[in-house]
């Protein structure tokens, strides 16, 4: 299982998966919705977090990248 | 009419958006400022148009006081255009270029209240013609920004939406005709046919592509190297495992085979080496013996030695995801200055030795030139994309680092670029190790995926 809180977006899927298995099946099409949503916030969280922790760019690394995407996006 | 009268009939044209709120107050500016104009240039006022809550950008939605201005312009019922500005106006290039014309050939009069344009001036109609052509520009960025969203949703595991693809229904379900078709082009190219022979044949068969022009070789490119053809380019449930997935096309053999001719060997030289066809294969390594990843059968990752073996897609997505909201980060945001001049040249000699470089590729597919040609016309345009490259390279570092004002935003420009500029991205900013994933179950723990910052030059 991802073992990360989540933001708000995962607060709320938490809480919608909750509220469902009380009263729904295991496979009920709602409930697997709000499964998957929980996800997906858990993972933007999860990117969020990795990208929290990158340090500033050096001069080379910011050349290189306006070089590789200027090139490619007019190409 | 104006020969009749000295006197030029001047229409006024309003338009409010409610994209803006507040904008009441903003449509009676807008009307005495026009009429301002119209009684200081000694015209008349034939008739006032006023559209409200109406964009001016999207040409679909229907302006009804615009279309009757139009029709009288047509019927001859004024000679001036008295408009707040030309964005009021129309933001479609097409029709501001129209109006522009009308200006130039017929003497029609526009003339906008917030004095930014004058067209019956040489300058005002030159900057209404650059207006239409930043317009323009923005059309297609914004249309570039939607292949780049479209991207992004798949790399976070959503279906697509939006344009559909030949085939299918925005839903998902097969569309039989145009599946047919589809098919019909995989095979074909999987029988030996090139791109324009295939374009001949479907032509010859009266079969036109979805908006009803001859298809064409890029088109037919576009089809056969598209994955999603072979089910591919969603999580196929590696992700959540609960995804659902359409109806592949094509077998995924044929879909290899296609592909692999598509980046046949004599095109991968002028390409940015499109040798690899996986996002991390040489560029991963084992988070266990330290070796580089290597691609593996049935759409895997898998070490030299075998400690790990794991489902590409999922991982790509992660990474890809990072990336991009790495390049979102405000510390970006300075990527986006206005290049200077020198700059603009320079990236402008390479796009056109490169896409010299693309079309002698495109020829040799179509079967237009043969080998020594090809041969040869690529050494004398990879020699010109060389030396305009080695400009660009000279470069002060702010200069080449303004250039990616030709993409607006670096995150889009990286999710819309090749498999190959996505991999030299990767490598300029992080390290990717993959650890083992948790066996026996189907729920991808992005936590498996080590992404590294990198600190200092790079690979
Ligand atoms: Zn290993």
């Amino acid at each position: 299982m991802v073992a990360i809180s989540g933001g708000t977006a995962a607060t709320n899927a938490r809480a919608r998966i909750a509220a469902l298995s009380r009263s729904r099946e295991a496979d009920d099409p709602e409930l697997l919705d709000a499964r998957r949503d929980l996800r997906t916030a858990q993972l933007e969280a999860h990117i969020r977090k990795v990208v929290d922790s990158a340090p500033p760019l050096t001069t080379e690394q910011r050349q290189r990248l306006a070089l590789i995407l200027a090139g490619t996006s007019r190409g | 009419m104006s020969a009749s009268s000295q006197r030029r009939g001047a229409a006024i044209y309003l338009r409010i958006s409610l994209d803006q709120t507040g904008e009441g107050l903003a449509i009676e500016r807008q009307r005495q400022e026009c009429h301002r104009i119209v009684t200081e240039r000694g015209w008349r006022v034939t008739k006032e148009y006023v559209d409200q809550s109406i964009t001016a950008s999207d040409a679909r939605k229907r302006r009804p006081q615009y279309d009757a201005l139009v029709r009288d312009f047509e019927a001859g019922l004024y000679d001036a255009l008295v408009c707040y500005d030309l964005d009021r106006l129309t933001r479609q290039p097409r029709q501001l270029e129209d109006w522009i014309d009308a200006a130039e050939g017929r003497g029609l009069a526009i003339v906008t209240a917030n004095g930014e344009a004058d067209l019956t001036t040489d300058a005002g109609r030159l900057f209404a013609r650059i207006k239409a052509a930043v317009a323009r520009a923005e059309v297609e960025r914004k249309s570039a920004r939607q292949t780049a969203a479209a991207r992004q949703r798949a790399a976070l595991g959503r279906p697509p939406l939006g344009v559909r693809l030949t085939g299918y229904l925005p839903t998902g379900e097969v569309v039989k005709e145009e599946a047919a078709v589809v098919r019909r082009i995989f095979a074909l190219f999987h029988g030996g046919e090139s791109l324009r022979g295939i374009v001949q044949t479907l032509a010859t068969e009266g079969i036109s592509a979805r908006n009803g022009r001859p298809w064409n070789p890029s088109t037919i490119r576009g089809i056969l190297s598209n994955p999603r053809y072979a089910g591919r380019a969603v999580y196929r449930g590696a992700e959540t495992g609960e995804l659902g997935s359409w109806e592949p096309l094509v077998s995924e053999d044929v879909f290899r085979v296609v592909n692999a001719r598509l980046a046949d060997p004599r095109r991968k030289t002028v390409r940015l080496g499109t040798d690899r066809k996986h996002l991390g294969s040489g560029l991963y390594a084992c988070g266990v013996c330290e070796g580089p990843i290597q691609a593996w059968s049935g759409e895997r990752y898998r070490c030299r030695d075998g400690c790990i073996t794991r489902s590409m897609v999922p991982i790509d997505s992660l990474v890809l995801a990072v990336i991009a909201e790495r390049l979102r980060r405000p510390d970006m945001a300075d990527l986006l200055a206005a290049p200077p001049e020198d700059a603009t040249n320079a990236m402008d000699a390479v796009t056109a030795a490169q896409n010299r470089v693309d079309a002698i590729a495109a020829d040799y597919d179509g079967g237009l030139i043969d080998g020594t040609r090809f041969a040869v016309a690529t050494a004398k345009a990879k020699a010109e994309l060389k030396t305009a490259e080695g400009r660009l390279a000279q470069l002060a570092p702010n200069e080449a680092l303004a250039t990616v004002l030709a993409a607006p935003d670096p995150a889009e420009a990286f999710l819309g670029s090749s498999l190959m500029a996505q991999r030299a991205v990767i490598g300029t900013l992080t390290t990717v190790h993959l650890d083992r994933g948790t066996r026996y179950t189907r729920t991808f723990d992005p936590e498996t995926v080590r992404i590294g910052w990198r600190t200092g030059a790079s690979s």
